[in-house]
């Protein structure tokens, strides 16, 4: 968009013990409109193994994985900033799957205004299993969110 | 200070700065992006947080004289909790980790109450009113509404200012007055005398009726589902019905005041004064 050099993007996921729930997160990001430079999967120690799915991925997407064996949410967040290698550093978790132009939109307020530190998207909720918990939570929070 | 679990009413674009004693906008950490120097400048997250750290640093990121920019386009969706146990965990946790974020971030001790509503696009942010704003002897806000996640996350909130103040008679004083302002709030809140049970009677159903949802009698924004027709013929009914009490009591009223006046000769004003007939409802 803007004469400026291109903005850089590193997604930082952490996970704990979800192999299963991380393929679908890895295939929306191999079709994002605008392709990551990298994505940091940071396993906070997890007892199951990754192996599999990152194996599956790691032809389609610039994947770095790593280890991280202080346990907490922070720490593992931590480690990915540490590792993360480019200008733009954003994060997903493992259960959440974004929509293809997710990178794309969260990227072009950067390009805005360079005073601009931190970009948020909207969450939505989607059931699984359609659990009487999960409609249950997704009633509160349309009453909310409307 | 507040921080604003809740997210309704964020508009898209710039977000107000985090200010001490009122609203700090935050972004879940799972759907965020940072400048790096924004992030180096900040130092990281802090690890001394449970949950909450995408509060805390969202916080801090804007104290440190950066923008936060909502930008609604981009959606990520995120797995509802499948278990009751999962939902509890979950919301027990925000509210847990968020007593050591409210430890670090308001200036001096108080008591605030909040209550949120409003609309979309309110030049107030988010539309929450303070109710009570009291110095007190430790960190605290009660955040009422009717969304009823959120009171899990105030019991944990509750046992987290617990865990970091040992205060135990203040909690205790603390939960009896969420309980009692709740109790009250259902008790005004007359037409939906069991929020709760109507809330997961309708989820069981699959039919989640915002039109019901009422804050103490002022509609929300979720008000625009039109009536259904036997909802319409029910209000009707129901108007036409106090409209007829009302007219029966003025007559009784105006019958008396005439017989007070003058014994006899001016009782027939009465019977025939009601302005609006009353309708019969067949």
């Amino acid at each position: 968009m803007p004469s400026e050099p291109r903005l850089t993007t590193s997604i930082v996921v952490i996970t704990k013990d979800r192999p299963q729930l991380i393929g679908e997160l890895f295939e929306a990001l191999t079709v994002q409109t605008l392709a990551p430079d990298e994505v940091v999967v940071i396993d906070n120690n997890s007892a199951s193994s990754y192996a599999d799915v990152f194996n599956a991925y790691r032809t389609r997407l610039p994947l770095r994985t790593f280890v991280e064996l202080t346990p907490g949410i922070p720490a593992a967040r931590n480690r990915g900033i540490q590792e993360a290698r480019h200008e733009i550093i954003l994060f997903t978790d493992d259960d959440c799957v974004p929509q293809p132009r997710w990178l794309e939109k969260m990227v072009e307020p950067f390009y805005r205004d360079p005073r601009i530190g931190a970009v948020g998207g909207r969450t939505t909720y989607y059931g699984a299993t359609g659990t009487l918990v999960e409609r249950y939570y997704r009633a509160d929070r349309q009453a909310v969110e409307g | 200070m507040i921080i604003d679990i809740t997210r309704c009413n964020y508009a898209p674009g710039y977000l107000p700065k985090a200010t001490q004693g009122f609203f700090n906008p935050f972004f879940a950490g799972a759907n965020v992006a940072f400048r790096r120097e924004a992030i180096r400048q900040t130092g990281g997250f802090d690890p001394n947080c449970q949950t909450g750290e995408d509060v805390d640093i969202s916080i801090r990121v804007s104290r440190a004289d950066w923008e936060l920019w909502y930008e609604p386009e981009a959606v990520v969706n995120h797995q509802d909790p499948h278990t009751f146990r999962q939902l509890l965990r979950q919301w027990f946790g925000y509210g847990l980790g968020h007593a050591y974020v409210y430890k670090k971030h308001v200036g001096s001790p108080r008591l605030q109450v909040y209550w949120p509503g409003g609309k979309a696009g309110d030049s107030r942010p988010y539309g929450a009113r303070c109710l009570m704003d009291l110095p007190f002897p430790f960190y605290g806000v009660v955040f009422l509404s009717a969304y009823h996640l959120l009171h899990l996350a105030l019991l944990g909130l509750m046992i987290g200012v617990l865990a970091h103040y040992t205060v135990a008679g203040i909690v205790a004083g603390l939960v009896a007055l969420a309980a009692g302002i709740n109790y009250a709030t259902i008790r005004f809140n007359r037409r939906r005398p069991l929020l709760l049970a109507r809330h997961a009677w309708a989820a069981l159903r699959g039919r989640y009726r915002v039109r019901d949802w009422r804050i103490a009698g002022r509609p929300t924004r979720a008000c625009v589902v039109p009536p259904s027709d036997a909802d319409a013929l029910r209000a009707k009914r129901r108007a036409s019905a106090r409209i007829a009490i009302a007219c029966a009591r003025s007559a009784r009223r105006r019958g008396q005041g005439a017989h007070e006046r003058a014994s006899n000769g001016a009782g027939a004003a009465g019977s025939s004064s009601c302005a609006i007939a009353p309708v019969r409802s067949s």
